[in-house]
């Protein structure tokens, strides 16, 4: 999406500097899953349409049946032709999640997910997160303000104006 | 003050940065405007010259004496030896051919060049020696043919020839045309003894109504007398219908171009939702915000209209010719005027244009005025809540449509079909109800084509017309009521090319026909020399010919065409259709009696039926005809009377013979008899055509006369497609975080493209789908109420079904060309800052 200023990125061993845009949006489509602040869920699509959208993009099969998989995987198979409008924060992210791990991405980014959100909607987001590594053996990359978010992590870097401060590895 | 800032700010300023849009929008207004203002100018050139040429030669005429098959010159004699202050000006006015130039109006007129205004004494300077040979032509035709005066000319009518000396080459004439003395003219046609008519010129002491009571004693009760403004009335209420249904096409135009004005304005105010919001938390009055977007909307009126009276000033130039032709050809003889664009002309079309953009963004504006103060510390989700007020439109709709067809039944008013104009408009009002719903209906019926063909570009795409739907619609109305436009003049032209065809193959039976060179007027052609009718007979291989005589009379103050013809070859030989009996023993009940047969838009015209008596002038006596029968007529509006050549014979024994259709004997080649007829007639200024040749000409005047109809409708196609790729642009730049929220989620750039383009196609299907419904709703509008009630005649129902699916396919694929610019833009949006916007 965006390219670094210095340094690089590499990811499954290829340097993302390197990589058309075809390859990039291959490379989007395939290992990442993407999570939002403001959930990004695209207002006139239903929920389960929602999650189905990058399936579809990739030109995957049974796409409806894994898109159903993912939102019973986050609880929300009843909410399934819901409007984003009829949602509540919490659910929707939890649809976002769902549509994040629709294609068993290699790496789910998360940008300040539970942002938004008030204090149980965001426990239960990160409950959901924690989860989703655990089950799809995703690696999560998450930014955060919260202390509280980022405690579920395994490994928390901690930055201050663009410069790493520490690195610390957790057992929880 | 600060509203005024706060326009420039708010409106001006976005409007600038998207100068692509404001654009397409001028655009659109412009061309409806000028479309309207070009139908307009042009009509009124084409109509409002009928005397210009012969005012220049003459002078100005008080008052024209006319009669049925000719003036007798003797009452010209009696006129001049009334004791009145005035001038009895004696006028042939009739096509002629000049040799190696094609044919075209001589006037013939004694003391020629008389009424010359910048050369009183030019007519003394002609010695009564030179008089016989001396012509003025119009500088139209001098420059035509780089004459100049001194230059000799050859004129050939059907009388005889002569060779004439150019004396004078007038100035400021735009017609082709020649004059020469009456004695000279009566020469070349023939015509000793009779002329066209008479003008009358009041001398200075005299009393003009006293003048005209005093002639109207002194002529033959059946003749003639009027006023040259009542003859440009007459022509007027003439062509009225014709103008008016152009005009009505024309506003059609305008009412895609208001829907194209309400789009613009809706927009801009949904894009400006948060920034209504801020306004309004900061203190603007909803008054203020009403204001600021209805001004807008004057904005782009008021200077749409300034393009479109420039480029309808224009168009009307091109028109005119196409126009006048089509008058020519069907109605009477015009000479085109000059486009002239009057103050008032202007006027309107700025108050039009600039009216219908301000009414046209009341509703939108009315909503923004609506935006509640709050609406700025949300994310404008609302246009996604809208709510289809889905039952309340439709029973409106149902309720338009209703009136419309209850419309349909009522007559018309002064001879125009208003109702079924109103009708037309309540229909596309109805299809405007109707646009939302059906939309939304139709993407929920094609979901699952949608996913299968489309993939994720085709779910998107029919979701997101939906969730715009207000937007949608309009384009989609827009759009249709071009398509519907295009759909049900297309019906109506070609079920009425079918039904004339039809009717040319049972009319067009003999296999050669002759008429005299040149144009001829409003469809009847110069006479033919009296000598050629013997010719003919006595050609071998000529079985039977038909001698028909035509002329141009007056009916309820209506002009109308009079023919005769042997009624017993008519019978056997062709396939009269009637309203009401068998054509047999009708056509039999004519010869020897005063009985005729009338056209049906005659009937229709005049409120004529199977019995009436009509009381027609023929020469000087007033003759009192039978109607035996309506018959279907589809040459001309004006109406035919027909009589057999009997009665020719008995009330205008001098009638020349117009048209000779001659029918060959079995078992001979007709293209032998015709090369024998043109070797025999070769001394003749004549036309010798075979049917087919007949036939073709006829198809290609009707074509002609259709050919405005069709630039009309592709200018309304033009203006929603512009429409369209406005609308869809729109649609795009809002939706901009969505597009790169989907290239996150794995779109290549080519899937956003289809996308939009899916959008496109969609957008183009619906139009097409309703405004095919609605097109063949107004086609039946046009064939049995307008066309009916303004022209008077019965059009077989026959839709041209290739000719229309090859245009709605054309316009599909315009409206996904429409959308290629659009789609490219949005392919092109870079995702991480599109999302980063927040």
């Amino acid at each position: 999406m965006d390219f670094p200023t210095a340094g690089w990125v590499e990811i499954g061993g290829r340097r993302t500097a390197n990589l058309k845009d075809a390859e990039l949006t291959a490379l989007r489509r395939n290992s990442i899953g993407f999570i939002f602040q403001f959930f990004q869920l695209l207002p006139a699509l239903s929920a389960l349409e929602n999650v189905e959208l990058p399936l579809l993009l990739a030109g995957a099969r049974n796409s409806e049946a894994i898109a159903r998989e993912r939102l019973e995987w986050v609880g929300l198979l009843e909410k399934a032709e819901s409007l984003p409008w009829q949602l509540s924060g919490g659910q929707m992210q939890r649809v976002a999640i769902a549509r994040a791990l629709a294609h068993d991405p290699k790496i789910l980014i998360a940008d300040e997910p539970t942002g938004n959100l008030d204090n149980a909607s965001g426990e239960d987001v990160l409950r959901v997160i924690r989860r989703a590594a655990k089950d799809f053996g995703a690696a999560v990359v998450m930014a955060t303000h919260s202390a509280e978010a980022a405690s579920i992590a395994d490994v928390r870097v901690r930055m201050r104006d663009g410069l790493i401060e520490s690195v610390e590895a957790c057992t929880s | 003050m600060h509203l005024l800032k706060l326009f420039r700010r708010l409106i001006l300023r976005p409007l600038a940065a998207d100068p692509v849009r404001l654009l397409l929008t001028l655009i659109s207004i412009a061309l409806g405007v000028a479309v309207v203002i070009a139908i307009e100018l042009a009509g009124s050139a084409a109509t409002g010259s009928f005397q210009s040429s012969l005012t220049t030669l003459i002078g100005k005429v008080d008052y024209r004496i006319s009669a049925n098959g000719g003036v007798d010159e003797n009452v010209l004699a009696g006129l001049s030896a009334l004791p009145v202050d005035a001038k009895f000006q004696p006028v042939i006015e009739e096509p002629i051919v000049i040799r190696g130039a094609g044919s075209v109006t001589m006037y013939g007129v004694d003391e020629i060049g008389a009424g010359l205004d910048d050369d009183n004494a030019y007519a003394r300077d002609f010695s009564s020696a030179d008089l016989e040979t001396s012509a003025i032509v119009s500088n139209e035709l001098a420059s035509r043919l780089r004459w100049r005066v001194g230059d000799s000319l050859d004129l050939r009518g059907p009388a005889a020839e002569g060779r004439f000396r150019i004396r004078k080459v007038t100035a400021d004439q735009n017609t082709s045309w020649v004059g020469v003395d009456i004695a000279a003219a009566q020469r070349l046609l023939g015509t000793y003894g009779r002329i066209d008519r008479i003008d009358v010129f009041a001398g200075r002491n005299e009393n003009v109504d006293a003048l005209g009571r005093t002639i109207r004693a002194n002529v033959p009760a059946a003749y003639d007398m009027e006023t040259p403004g009542e003859q440009k009335e007459e022509n007027r209420r003439m062509l009225r219908a014709f103008r008016w249904n152009l005009r009505i096409l024309s506003y059609i135009s305008l009412v895609v171009g208001a829907f194209l004005i309400y789009n613009t304005i809706a927009v801009s105010v949904v894009r400006r939702r948060p920034e209504i919001g801020v306004l309004r938390a900061l203190g603007t009055s909803s008054r203020g915000i009403l204001l600021m977007f209805l001004g807008e909307a004057l904005m782009l009126g008021l200077a749409g209209s300034i393009a479109g009276v420039l480029l309808g000033r224009v168009l009307a130039s091109g028109l005119v010719g196409m126009l006048s032709r089509t008058v020519n050809a069907l109605f009477t003889t015009s000479a085109p005027g000059e486009v002239t664009v009057s103050m008032l002309v202007v006027a309107a079309a700025l108050g039009i244009g600039t009216f219908i953009a301000v009414v046209s963004a009341l509703l939108p504006a009315v909503e923004a005025s609506r935006v509640p103060p709050a609406e700025a510390m949300r994310r404008a989700q609302r246009e996604y809540e809208v709510r289809l007020h889905a039952s309340r439109n439709l029973t409106i709709a149902a309720a338009l449509a209703a009136i419309a067809v209850v419309f349909c039944r009522f007559g018309p008013v002064g001879g125009r079909p208003l109702f079924g104009y109103l009708a037309t408009f309540l229909s596309i009002a109805a299809l405007a109800l109707i646009a939302p719903a059906f939309i939304a209906f139709a993407i929920r019926i094609l979901r699952i084509p949608l996913k299968r063909l489309g993939g994720a570009a085709g779910i998107v795409a029919g979701r997101s017309l939906v969730a715009s739907l207000k937007r949608t619609s309009v384009i989609v109305t827009a759009l249709a009521t071009a398509i519907a436009m295009m759909v049900s003049v297309g019906i109506m032209v070609g079920s009425f090319r079918e039904t004339v065809q039809v009717w040319l193959s049972d009319q067009l039976r003999a296999d050669i026909y002759i008429r005299a060179q040149g144009p001829g007027r409003a469809g009847i052609s110069a006479p033919i020399a009296p000598a050629v009718a013997g010719i003919v007979r006595a050609t071998s291989g000529v079985d039977e010919a038909d001698l028909f005589h035509a002329f141009t009379f007056r009916f309820q103050n209506q002009q109308a065409t009079f023919g005769a013809g042997d009624m017993d070859i008519l019978r056997r030989r062709r396939n009269l259709r009637f309203l009401n009996g068998a054509a047999g023993p009708i056509l039999a009940s004519l010869r020897n009696h005063d009985r005729c047969i009338v056209s049906e838009p005659f009937a229709n015209k005049h409120h004529v039926s199977a019995g009436d008596v009509l009381r027609i002038p023929l020469g000087n006596v007033t003759a009192a005809l039978q109607v035996a029968g309506v018959y279907y007529e589809y040459s001309s509006d004006r109406g035919f009377v027909l009589v057999d050549n009997s009665a020719v014979a008995k009330y205008l024994p001098d009638t020349a013979v117009t048209n000779i259709a001659i029918y060959v004997k079995a078992g001979w080649n007709a293209k032998n008899v015709q090369r024998a007829l043109e070797r025999r007639l070769a001394d003749y200024p004549l036309v010798i055509a075979p049917n087919a040749t007949l036939r073709t000409a006829a198809v290609e005047i009707f074509d002609r006369t259709f050919t405005i109809t069709y630039a009309l409708e592709a200018i309304a196609i033009i203006v929603s497609m512009l429409g369209a790729a406005n609308s869809l642009f729109a649609l795009v730049l809002d939706r901009r975080r969505e597009i790169g929220l989907i290239r996150y989620l794995g779109a290549a750039g080519g899937q956003i493209r289809r996308m939009v383009l899916a959008e496109a196609g969609l957008i183009g299907l619906f139009a097409s789908v309703l405004g095919l419904a609605l097109g063949a709703a107004l086609s039946l509008v046009l064939i049995r109420v307008v066309n009916k009630q303004s022209f008077g005649w019965t059009i077989q129902f026959h839709p041209p079904v290739l000719l229309l699916s090859g245009a709605l396919l054309l316009v599909w694929i315009v409206t996904v060309i429409a959308g290629l610019y659009p789609a490219r833009f949005a392919a092109r949006l870079e995702p991480v800052d599109v999302i980063h916007e927040e």
